[in-house]
């Protein structure tokens, strides 16, 4: 374009000069004057349009060299920054594919006072270990750290390794708590429970539940339609039973479920029809005579509950309840002898209530809650067995979601045949912290 | 023991309506509503902003197990708790 520009105005001249008749030249010399002047005056505007298309040409050269280079260098530092991305973002992966540790847990302190015996004060630190292999393993461990009455303990509560196995199940294995029934795989951690203590029937040493055992589990769930099915299979080990004669701090005829006897197997499965309630049905079997005893043949104890759970927002009452409840049959029955035939029961119902739906925020915190259990701990044929029964109420509140400040009120009958009703009441009082 | 089960199945129907319009067990379900339904159930729910992104992808696998969760639903809820929203 330029360069026809150029040819153009060069053509100029010529054209000029050459549309210029002959005859017009031989005018009187003021014309020729007046026309050669006129010609000076186009070629001086040529020489300098020319000059100025020059400098323009030179301009836009010296422009466009400095836009390639200045493109050169953006193009540069982008490649510099693409890499940098890359770099970070393999760094990334690379650290999310490391072995990444999570340690939760739980820290309570407590207070139990009784009218007939003086305050008794305990606190435990439980860390959680979680410990992802590659983000589909997964290590954890719950260590249990007590302190109380001027004693202290330590355990390790469970620790297993998982793995998902394809979309709905999971396999895991090493020291289990047992998933029997709801309470204890769900929600017996403290600043989850609603109460300072346990239900009687999942409680240490009283209850009726299987609590460990070392072994391996399987579990899975499916949706069907609008409703869920989930199942636990498990086998491991199996508790010990306590033999008259060789009583410790347990009775004979008690399991001891920090024993790794003979072999137990159990499983649960549970149906969520709609999304706030859950029933279950559970059941463990277990051969529990000791494996170095002489005194007695086979001795089978097999366990069977049922629980129902429900928690669900209820608009027309400002906020939200939950309800748990489980019913658990225990029998342990002696091939060949009686000794140490005994059944026994437990139950608990739970129920709370808190103002969740309310305009002001202190009273959303706060929860009311009663619960009701007994047990019955058969002891050996020839004991009475005791039946303990009680009554809770008390409230929680919520300082966080996994912050709460616990107060109860329990009174507890205990009945013994042939021997007066005992009631035994006192205040339980818990902090318990998640992190 | 009948009047407890009485109770459980009138609270069952009662939240028959709640059900249909909360976060119910079907298909196609958000990770904010999967979180609140499968975390609700035993506990109150915890801020998003309590543990890293990095540390929920752990955290999530110990929930997994716990409640019982498949895959799709795990993705789910973990997408909704590092979203930031």
């Amino acid at each position: 374009m330029r360069a026809a520009v150029v040819a153009a105005l060069m053509m100029l001249p010529r054209a000029a000069s050459a549309q210029v008749p002959v005859a017009a030249r031989d005018v009187t010399s003021g014309a020729t004057t007046a026309a050669a002047d006129g010609d000076d005056a186009v070629r001086r505007e040529l020489a300098a349009l020319r000059a100025r298309l020059a400098a323009l040409g030179e301009e836009l050269r010296r422009e466009r060299a400095a836009r390639a280079e200045l493109l050169s260098t953006v193009d540069a530092d982008l490649q510099e920054l693409d890499g940098r991305v890359v770099e970070l973002s393999e760094q990334a992966s690379g650290q999310e594919a490391r072995v990444a540790l999570v340690v939760a847990g739980t820290a309570t302190g407590n207070l139990a006072m009784t009218s007939a015996d003086r305050p008794a004060y305990s606190a435990a630190l439980s860390p959680h270990f979680l410990w992802s292999l590659y983000g589909r393993a997964l290590f954890e461990a719950h260590i249990d750290v007590k302190a109380g009455d001027g004693t202290t303990g330590l355990g390790v509560e469970f620790a297993q390794i998982w793995l998902p196995l394809g979309d709905h199940l999971a396999v895991g294995a090493g020291k289990l708590i047992a998933p029997f029934g709801f309470y204890m795989d769900a929600i017996h951690t403290a600043w989850i429970n609603r109460l300072p203590d346990e239900p009687l029937p999942v409680a240490d040493d009283v209850g009726v539940a299987p609590t460990h055992l070392y072994g391996a589990q399987l579990r899975g769930a499916h949706r069907i339609g609008g409703a869920r099915l989930g199942g636990i299979a498990y086998g491991g080990s199996a508790p010990v039973l306590v033999l008259a004669g060789q009583e410790g701090e347990l009775p004979a005829g008690a399991l001891d479920q920090d024993r790794a006897g003979r072999a137990a197997a159990g499983g649960r499965v549970a149906l969520r029809p709609v999304a706030p309630l859950e029933v279950g049905a559970s059941g463990h079997l277990a051969r529990v005579d000791p494996a170095d005893a002489a005194m007695v043949d086979r001795v089978l104890a097999w366990t069977g509950g049922v629980d129902a759970s429900f928690t669900q927002v209820a608009p027309h009452l400002d906020g939200t309840f939950s309800l748990h409840a489980e019913y658990i049959v225990a029998r342990t029955n002696e091939r060949g002898g009686d000794t140490y035939d005994r059944t026994r029961q437990g139950f608990y119902f739970q129920a709370a209530y808190g103002p969740s739906e309310v305009d002001a925020r202190w009273l959303r915190r706060l929860e009311g809650v009663v619960r009701y259990d007994f047990v019955d701990r058969a002891g050996l044929a020839v004991e009475a067995p005791p039946r303990v029964e009680r009554f809770a109420a008390g409230a929680a509140y919520w300082l966080q979601a996994s912050l709460v400040v616990k107060l109860a009120w329990e009174i507890a009958l205990t009945e013994r045949p042939e021997m007066d009703t005992t009631s035994d009441k006192r205040v339980l009082a818990q902090v318990a912290a998640g992190f | 023991m009948r009047s407890i089960l009485f109770l459980f199945l009138c609270a069952a129907a009662c939240s028959g309506s709640r059900a249909a319009t909360s976060a119910g067990p079907a298909a196609g379900e958000s990770g904010a509503e999967l979180w609140a339904a499968s975390c609700r159930r035993c506990h109150a729910m915890r801020d998003p902003a309590d543990y890293s992104d990095a540390e929920w992808r752990v955290v999530i696998l110990h929930m997994r197990v716990r409640a019982n969760l498949d895959d799709g639903e795990v993705r789910a809820i973990l997408a909704f708790l590092t979203s930031g929203e």
